[in-house]
């Protein structure tokens, strides 16, 4: 599927909003599938719509058609994150939102908060949008996936290095400068490294 | 050097005099990551750990990578969705989606196109009028100058009437997935009044205008529904439906516009007042 028309998306054209959607469709449903699949699977698809919606507003501020997925990436995922927050608030019933770190330890089943938590929740939409392009960029597709291998699908460095070909030490390499990679895209989000910093306390 | 900045150091030497120790570095980075996914054997836990025990350092190392390793296991479903293809956007969205960029971008209906006295207008604190083009903010100068103008001469302005719902009647409701409708209808419905604060808001906002409070829908209807003066404009605040509507009639041209409560009763006002003192000067 292309992208749309961005000029033609400004200025509201039908036809070109419903190709967006439909082309933005699978990666808001991936994002609100991944954050609310085990705690509010009703809410899924409602909430990818949501964030289509809050997607419709930002169209001036993007400049290229291509900056609207990690755009309607960030947008799920903080849709995501204000539902489960509204559904844990409810769940205590003090009808109030508050962060996750209060709420540990302090539920019945502190497991469901701890479990949701993200280092990546204190970050506003535009600057986990920055970091998803960034990574995008920084990572080549064979990087990405011997990290979604490693991280993701919990293979070991000799499952890696079998299924992609490679020398055992290789896969580490390949690791090492994924690392690096990320590490460039979190420091140019104070936010996050401030979050990251706080893990190690 | 603190310990943070020792274990930095290790990270960023790559260079040809520090073969050795990047050698150390990279297999550190692999016991390490090993050690943390769960896949060490024991020969290399000992390893790692007679690694701790000749540089303490590495262990403020070792913690920042667990931080990491989540940092990636957060991070990287969000750019692999990004790049997915699967999923079927669901047809009962497509109005709902487009009524929104229809309100957000004001793009008048199809069949209204062709009609040569639709107004264009410019809502000014749209949240992204900021990024309309200068000749948009130009007009909207000019705008504002032919408002002045109007008041200056002394031009009749339209009568505005305020509506509230108090109670709910008649609850509109956005179309939503199968999934969701039927864990709605097992919640019970709470029904709340108007606050006083968001009838305070109103008369401030329009602090001339006359107030009707309405306890049942009907009525509401029927008042929307009464032709008055010609130059008279109604704003509703439906609280059960969450929208503010704004109707009337001025200088031949017919309002009928709807600003769902998205943010607050206070943002959309402020939209709502903008857009009425554009319409009125235009």
């Amino acid at each position: 599927m292309n992208p749309p028309n961005l000029q033609a998306l400004r200025q509201g054209d039908v036809d070109a909003w419903d190709e967006a959607f439909r082309w933005l469709w699978p990666t808001v449903f991936a994002v609100t599938q991944l954050k609310l699949s085990r705690f509010l699977p009703q809410d899924v698809e409602d909430v990818a719509i949501e964030a289509l919606e809050e997607l419709v507003q930002k169209v001036y501020t993007v400049k290229a058609v291509e900056e609207f997925k990690p755009l309607a990436a960030s947008i799920a995922h903080n849709q995501a994150v204000s539902a489960l927050r509204a559904h844990f608030a409810a769940k205590r019933g003090a009808g109030q939102t508050q962060s996750f770190e209060n709420l540990k330890g302090t539920m019945e089943d502190s497991s469901e908060p701890a479990a949701a938590k993200s280092p990546l929740d204190e970050l506003v939409q535009a600057e986990l949008s920055g970091l998803i392009a960034q990574l995008l960029t920084d990572l080549n597709p064979e990087q990405r996936a011997i990290l979604n291998d490693f991280y993701l699908s919990g293979l070991s460095y000799e499952q890696i290095a079998s299924k992609h070909g490679l020398a055992i030490d290789t896969v580490g390499v390949y690791l090492k400068r994924g690392r690096e990679a990320s590490c460039r895209a979190i420091k140019r989000q104070p936010k996050l490294l401030k979050e990251l910093e706080a893990f190690l306390r | 050097m603190s310990r943070d900045q020792a274990a930095a150091k290790i990270i960023e030497r790559t260079g040809g005099v520090f073969a050795m120790n990047s050698m150390n570095d990279q297999r550190f980075f692999d016991l390490a990551m090993k050690a943390i996914a769960g896949q060490v054997t024991d020969a290399e836990r000992a390893e790692l750990d007679a690694l701790f025990v000749r540089g303490p350092e590495l262990k403020t190392e070792f913690a920042r990578l667990q931080a990491e390793v989540r940092f990636m296991r957060e991070v990287l479903p969000l750019v692999n969705a990004t790049e997915a293809t699967t999923g079927e956007f669901p047809a009962y969205a497509r109005e709902r989606l487009q009524t929104v960029v229809r309100q957000t971008l004001g793009r008048p209906e199809k069949a209204e196109q062709s009609k040569p006295l639709q107004p264009n207008i410019v809502l000014v604190g749209e949240p992204c009028s900021a990024m309309r083009p200068a000749r948009d903010r130009a007009k909207k100068r000019s705008v504002t100058w032919s408002w002045l103008l109007r008041v200056f001469r002394g031009t009749s302005l339209p009568v505005i009437q305020v509506g509230i719902l108090e109670r709910a009647g008649k609850i509109s409701q956005q179309p939503m997935s199968p999934a969701r409708a039927k864990s709605r209808r097992e919640e019970p419905f709470l029904q709340t009044s108007v606050r006083r604060d968001d009838t305070d808001l109103l008369k401030q906002t329009w602090q001339n205008a006359a107030v009707h409070s309405f306890i049942n829908a009907k009525d509401l209807k029927d008042w929307e529904s009464e032709s008055g003066k010609k130059a008279t404009v109604k704003i509703i605040y439906d609280q059960p439906a969450g929208e503010v509507r704004v109707l009337g009639e001025w200088n031949g041209k017919t309002l009928n516009k709807t600003f769902p409560i998205e943010r607050d009763l206070s943002t959309t006002l402020k939209l709502v007042k903008n857009y009425l003192d554009h319409f009125i000067a235009a």
